[in-house]
């Protein structure tokens, strides 16, 4: 694993922004951390990044505790953040000069690339730049060295949907060589570069999951009856949000098997005229499975 | 990589590196142009207030070159990158060291380099100059940047300590009238010593610890910690401060044998007007003052006294604060300042006055009690014994300075009838002079005067040629002396111009405490409660 979390707690005070989070990020992965805002992203990143110390659990990076997170293991990290404070009276040419030193496997060629690709003027000073011009110096001035973990908070935040498909567009060309955990409340825009998701609400860690295993397993179910019919007492566990209205009985099935499902919907609600069973979007997965968490947690 | 972060936070902040290098080179320039006589008095207070605003701008480039890369916060773009937090201390150091001080250690050399001393004086004193302001100024500034985020955070902070430093000083002064603990000009160099100290191991403890571990609040802490502790330090008692003085003695067999003691037979002090105000009833104690060598100058530089009755009973103790730029104080209490003339063969008598609360007074007057006095004492000898002219002279002077002579001009332009003379004081230059006016043709003298201005227990080690400022005050001489009306000043004012002004040094030897016991006494006898005329040394 690239990242292992244990039980990460982090207090402010006496606000808890974070209650006990634990996921892996296997190698390789593009892991989404997820949530609302407020929701405890950032500081997991934070913590991960050691820029915030844990309150309590741990967290290994690269192999190492976060809190010993040395130059050696930085210079393999690209770390790009909506917030980051750039030095405003660098140029983009100034910034990266400063930066390239720091970093032995800093690509020249790759660079001048990312810079020609994001459309960059060299000798502008950051002040003068726009914020979606800043988030592209942060890309390439994170980019250039081939980190071996990228580690992006809240990256699409603000953007206009051109800068954010030039930045897709790149983090797409890393897809692979490079493992990304990107926290977001922006699903729409990660949706397709992501593999691994964690939900986090309210400080915890609510589920974690591979994109594969969720978009097999997740699907949202229509089914049309014969008749009018009531839910059942005591619908199966793995349907979320079981809904009936006349004849028509909606759910998102968590274990959903073409070859199951209409046998078992015979024997729980009576004949099948129609069955839907459609593929959902993170969104929708997001949205079904929070519900079902806050349920459980209720 | 400190080059690395040096080089950029050059980049970043020259314009503001230049700004106050313009500005440390104006406060050059004026200092130069004050010259010995720090004249005229307005470029003197416009070189005040820059130095003030100079400080601040220090201040400002200090805080924006340290918060370059904030130590406060998590935005930070330099905390995700794999920047050794030593190098960056290190970097950070080495900017505040070099492009912030180094401009000053310049501008302080060129000040010193038109004075005429050697290259080597010149550069020791702009060195001490600019390390010294690099501790008072700079160490303190950068502790406080790397624990605040932005310039106004550090800026209110700078603001927060100064307010506080003055109020303590404030606090410390009442302190000391009250309860006579502390300031005390010729020990104050133990006092700047320990907060330097202060100040140093502070930022030793705080930098690498904010650097490394980023332990803003507690070491905030810290930071008011130090500061109470650096206030502190001129709490401690005088008794203590003398006591490390003694140890530090330059010559400490010198003068082995002074004694001071009780002399009924000079009889009650009589000299003193019989007008002005009423005030608490002051006695004069008649003193004999042995066993100082010829040329020998001794000063007290505290009294602890205490009246007892004859079963022991303490019935008054007092350590009287003295002003130590002038031998009395404002109520008119003696100092205790004797320096040997060549008539007086090792013995001294003189009377040394101390006034008592009137109540006190009025109920032990008649009564016998006993006095114990308890000195700490300064013998001074005689460093160096030169001559100028008394009106235009100028000349290096060995082991006093570069220094010039002239008739004082008040700061209305008038002309009086003092004798002025200002140096650029080497490190060697004694704190005490005498100097009387000898006519070249006639060879006439006026009376010996003495100033001992700013008298500073230093050791020589810490002292540094002051090179880097206007000229300062070693002697002045007056000739319709206030102190002795009477006294025949056969050369004048009118001869001045054909006159020389003969100099005497004097430096501290030795340091040592002396008590005096009397026998039993009746205040009555030796006190007079209406006073107008300060009591001086009566020679007999």
């Amino acid at each position: 694993m690239i990242i292992e979390a244990d039980d990460l707690h982090k207090s402010f005070g006496r606000h808890d922004a974070l209650k006990g989070a634990s996921f892996a990020v296997p190698q390789g992965a593009a892991f989404a951390l997820i949530g609302a805002n407020g929701a405890g992203k950032t500081t997991t990143i934070k913590l991960v990044m050691n820029i915030l110390t844990p309150s309590r659990g741990n967290a290994t990076v690269l192999g190492v505790d976060s809190r010993r997170l040395s130059p050696r293991e930085l210079a393999q990290i690209g770390y790009v953040s909506e917030n980051t404070e750039l030095p405003p009276g660098l140029s983009v040419a100034g910034y990266l000069d400063y930066w390239r030193p720091f970093y032995p496997a800093w690509d020249r060629a790759l660079e001048q690339s990312l810079l020609a690709q994001f459309d960059l003027p060299p000798a502008r000073k950051i002040r003068d730049l726009s914020h979606g011009m800043r988030m592209k110096l942060a890309f390439a001035a994170a980019l250039s060295y081939r980190p071996k973990l990228l580690i992006l908070d809240e990256p699409f935040s603000g953007l206009d949907p051109l800068v954010r498909d030039d930045l897709m567009e790149v983090l797409l060309g890393q897809a692979g060589e490079t493992t990304i955990f990107v926290s977001s409340h922006e699903l729409n825009e990660i949706e397709g570069m992501v593999s691994h998701v964690g939900f986090l609400e309210d400080g915890k860690l609510l589920f974690q999951n591979a994109m594969e295993d969720l978009s097999a397993r997740l699907r949202e179910v229509r089914v049309t009856l014969e008749g009018a019919a009531a839910l059942p007492l005591a619908p199966p566990g793995t349907w979320l949000n079981p809904r009936i209205a006349g004849n028509v009985l909606t759910f998102v099935d968590t274990q959903y098997s073409a070859d199951e499902l209409g046998p078992r919907l015979t024997a729980l609600v009576g004949p099948v005229r129609l069955l839907e069973a459609q593929p959902m979007g993170l969104r929708a997965m997001f949205t079904a499975l929070a519900r079902r968490a806050r349920n459980a947690e209720a | 990589m400190i080059r690395h972060i040096f080089k950029k936070d050059l980049a970043l902040l020259w314009p503001y590196i230049a700004a106050v290098a313009a500005l440390q080179l104006v406060r050059a320039a004026t200092v130069i142009t004050l010259g010995l006589f720090s004249q005229p008095r307005a470029l003197q207070l416009f070189w005040q207030a820059s130095s003030l605003i100079f400080q601040a701008a220090l201040a400002v480039l200090i805080v924006l070159a340290v918060q370059q890369d904030s130590m406060q916060g998590t935005r930070q773009d330099w905390l995700g990158r794999p920047v050794k937090r030593r190098d960056l201390l290190l970097a950070k150091l080495l900017f505040v060291a070099v492009a912030i001080f180094g401009p000053v250690f310049a501008a302080e050399a060129l000040i010193a380099a038109t004075h005429d001393f050697s290259a080597g004086t010149v550069v020791a004193a702009a060195f001490a100059t600019s390390l010294s302001q690099f501790i008072t100024v700079g160490l303190p500034v950068l502790i406080l940047a790397s624990l605040t985020g932005t310039l106004l955070e550090a800026l209110a902070g700078l603001l927060l300590v100064w307010l506080f430093t003055y109020a303590l000083g404030f606090v410390n002064l009442s302190v000391d009238l009250l309860n006579n603990l502390t300031v005390n000009l010729s020990v104050l160099w133990q006092q700047m010593v320990l907060k330097d100290i202060v100040i140093i191991a502070g930022a030793a403890i705080i930098l690498p610890l904010q650097y490394f571990r980023r332990r803003t609040l507690l070491l905030r802490g810290v930071f008011a910690a130090g500061l109470l502790i650096a206030m502190g330090v001129s709490q401690f008692p005088k008794s203590t401060a003398f006591a490390i003085e003694r140890a530090l003695s330059p010559d400490p067999a010198f003068a082995p044998a002074v004694s001071i003691g009780f002399d009924a037979s000079l009889g009650p002090f009589t000299s003193g007007g019989s007008e002005g105000l009423p005030s608490d009833p002051i006695f004069y104690l008649p003193l004999k003052v042995a066993g100082l060598p010829q040329g020998a100058m001794l000063t007290g530089d505290r009294f602890v006294i205490t009246l007892t009755d004859l079963a022991g009973n303490v019935l008054y103790h007092d350590a009287p604060v003295r002003n130590m730029s002038d031998e009395t104080n404002h109520d008119g209490d003696a100092g205790l300042r004797l320096r040997l003339a060549d008539t007086d063969r090792g013995t001294v008598r003189l009377h040394q006055g101390f006034r008592i609360p009137l109540a006190l007074y009025a109920r032990i007057k008649s009564m016998p009690v006993r006095v114990r006095i308890d000195y700490s004492l300064t013998v001074l000898k005689q460093t160096v014994t030169t001559t100028i002219p008394a009106i235009d002279g100028r000349k290096v002077i060995p082991g006093l300075g570069l220094c010039a002579s002239r008739r004082r001009v008040s700061y209305f332009g008038d002309i009086d009838d003092n004798v002025d003379v200002y140096c650029y004081r080497t490190a060697d230059s004694p704190d005490c002079t005498t100097s009387f006016v000898r006519d070249r043709e006639s060879g006439q003298r006026d009376p010996v005067q003495e100033l001992c201005y700013g008298l500073n227990y230093e050791p020589q080690i810490l002292r540094v040629a002051e090179l880097t400022r206007p000229g300062q005050t070693v002697a002045s001489y007056r000739f319709m002396s206030r102190a002795l009306p009477s006294e025949p000043y056969p050369v004048g004012i009118d001869r001045v111009a054909q006159s020389d002004l003969v100099l005497t040094g004097y430096a501290p030897q030795v340091h040592y405490a002396r008590s005096l016991m009397t026998p039993p006494i009746r205040l009555g006898d030796w006190a007079i409660r209406i006073v107008r005329h300060m009591p001086r040394r009566m020679v007999q």
